[in-house]
């Protein structure tokens, strides 16, 4: 309970940085991945991690979620380390997973409710909210992202970038500490980037922290994020 | 580096957005999960898609894991194919234990004739399918027929593993030549083939989305099954989907929908065998189905 303590654990955590690697090396069946990469996010910040295609900008979300468990060096979240043994204690598992949200590259992988309504309402009510609750928190983030009226239709049936906002949505409506979004500016049309872009700024004038990877590191589309650039070698540059 | 504002509308007199009071981190009582445990049925139906991506046609195409499965090795795949179909029928309709019982020991002989290493999959996987068929069945268990999920598991376990028994072991094509020589239309190959293909496709497809379920997963649902029937729902919508997408990518390059049937023969002293075996079989499905 006490990495999360509301008035003396504060103090500390305003100190602590909301993502820590250290060292972290990580293959895929022997395929590296990731290879002694060290960074940090402190909290409040906007951090844009970019790279070549396959450098290992998804599998740093996926440790950093505890999907995955670095094979050497740390990796901590929030000041939770993520490692097999603290993710094996569900509740540790499950309120880093409210308090760290993570947007698939692939919003296909994200989505698996029959409808909209249903989609964005689902962490919520995992969260044990009324019925009530779930109904504001659901039209909040729907109209945060230019989504209202889609309540009924079905995510499957969406075009791609509407899928993307629906699976940043899903992960919203948990009220989440820290967002990770993996590429999700790509797909999204100029209106669609504005509201995203006004949303990461406003959530991070809020106190809120945000990871956002990208390949286009030459025009990014967040001009106050700051970069930590990844290469080939799945090394941080 | 606000050079790049033009780039982008987020610098550009944009009204600040107003976060709703639930969504401004630390505006909200720190939530804390209630679960110390994982649902029984999403725990399981994580398993089965984790088992899913694992085991797959063709997976070990070539390689004979033990005596039995090099005799099956010899036999014609359109011959083994009908079989297990005749099987696969005969378990799921009878009436009569005894037969079910049977498959059921047939499959285990099979799997223990193999090295430890290859019976834990199919074992697992048809361990888990098993699993799943006794909880779906529960509530009949519970209205009074406190046998029936017993034996749906048992039949469930004895078809799975008698039907992974053989997919591992033939490739893709094997299969579709197969299915033309016992005359099924090409079309209708082709509707089985562009369904079943990729299923290691499917497989990935089926972990991603339940990576999903895990992540959205942080407390307990008042529908404890609605995110796990929605993985496995979901699966199959892109499998369709990932179907008909390949359907036109093979058209696009030429395909014209025609299968070819097996080139070798397939009326060896093997298959006449292994005909007479499941012949045999059908004839004691039968007795026991009329002693009833
Ligand atoms: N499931 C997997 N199995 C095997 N190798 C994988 C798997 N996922 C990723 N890889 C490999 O790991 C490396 C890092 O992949 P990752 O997805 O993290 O890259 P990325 O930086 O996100 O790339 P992109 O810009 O294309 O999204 C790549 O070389 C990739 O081929
Ligand atoms: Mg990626």
């Amino acid at each position: 309970m006490g990495e999360r303590g509301v008035a003396a654990g504060a103090v500390d955590a305003s100190e602590q940085p909301a993502m820590r690697f250290e060292h972290v090396s990580f293959s895929y069946e022997g395929h590296v991945a990731l290879d002694d990469v060290s960074f940090q996010v402190m909290p409040g910040e906007l951090v844009a991690l970019s790279g070549p295609n396959g450098c290992g900008k998804s599998t740093v979300m996926r440790l950093a979620s505890g999907l995955d468990f670095a094979s050497a060096g740390t990796v901590a979240v929030l000041g939770q380390r993520v490692d097999a043994t603290t993710m094996s204690d569900l509740r540790t598992a499950k309120r880093l997973h409210q308090r760290a949200g993570l947007v698939f590259q692939n919003p296909d992988s994200q989505l698996f409710c029959p409808s909209v309504y249903e989609e964005v309402a689902f962490g919520p009510r995992q969260m044990g909210l009324g019925e009530d609750e779930v109904a504001r928190r659901v039209t909040d983030t729907l109209a945060l992202f230019g989504l209202a009226g889609f309540e009924e239709r079905s995510p499957w049936r969406l075009s791609g970038g509407e899928k993307r906002r629906v699976a940043l949505a899903a992960i919203v409506s948990m009220g989440p500490e820290l967002l990770m979004l993996d590429e999700l500016v790509d797909g999204l049309d100029v209106e669609s980037l504005g509201r995203v872009a006004d949303f990461i700024e406003s959530y991070v004038a809020a106190g809120g922290t945000v990871l956002v990877t990208t390949h286009h590191h030459d025009h990014v589309r967040l001009p106050e994020a700051r970069h930590v650039v990844m290469d080939a070698h799945h090394r941080i540059a | 580096m606000p050079s790049q504002a033009d780039k982008t509308d987020v610098a550009n007199g944009r009204q600040p957005l107003e976060l709703p009071a639930w969504l401004v981190p630390g505006g909200m009582a720190p939530y804390e999960p209630k679960v110390a445990r994982e649902g029984f049925l999403r725990k399981n139906v994580l398993a089965l898609t984790r088992l899913l991506a694992r085991v797959r046609v063709g997976s070990r195409v070539g390689q004979c894991d033990s005596a039995i499965d090099r005799v099956l090795a010899r036999v014609a795949v359109p011959a083994r194919l009908l079989g297990l179909l005749v099987l696969l029928v005969c378990v799921s309709a009878a009436a009569n234990m005894a037969f079910a019982y049977l498959m059921l020991g047939v499959s285990l002989v099979m799997l223990a004739a193999r090295p430890a290493g290859r019976i834990a999959p199919v074992a697992r996987t048809a361990g888990v399918v098993a699993l799943v068929t006794a909880l779906v069945m529960l509530p009949a268990a519970l209205l009074g027929q406190p046998t029936s999920a017993v034996r749906m598991a048992t039949k469930a376990f004895a078809t799975v593993s008698l039907a992974l028994g053989l997919f591992q072991h033939v490739s893709w094509s094997q299969v579709t030549s197969a299915l033309r020589w016992l005359r099924l239309p090409s079309q209708a190959v082709f509707v089985l083939d562009m369904t079943l293909r990729d299923i290691e496709l499917l497989g990935r497809a089926a972990l991603e989305l339940s990576d999903a379920l895990a992540l959205r997963s942080v407390g307990v649902a008042r529908d404890a099954t609605a995110g796990a029937a929605g993985v496995m729902g979901m699966t199959f919508l892109r499998a369709h989907e990932l179907a008909a997408r390949q359907s036109e990518a093979m058209r696009l390059r030429g395909f014209d929908g025609s299968y070819e049937p097996p080139r070798e023969r397939v009326l060896t002293p093997a298959t006449l065998t292994y005909v007479v075996v499941v012949v045999g079989l059908v004839c004691v499905f039968v007795y026991l189905e009329g002693a009833m």
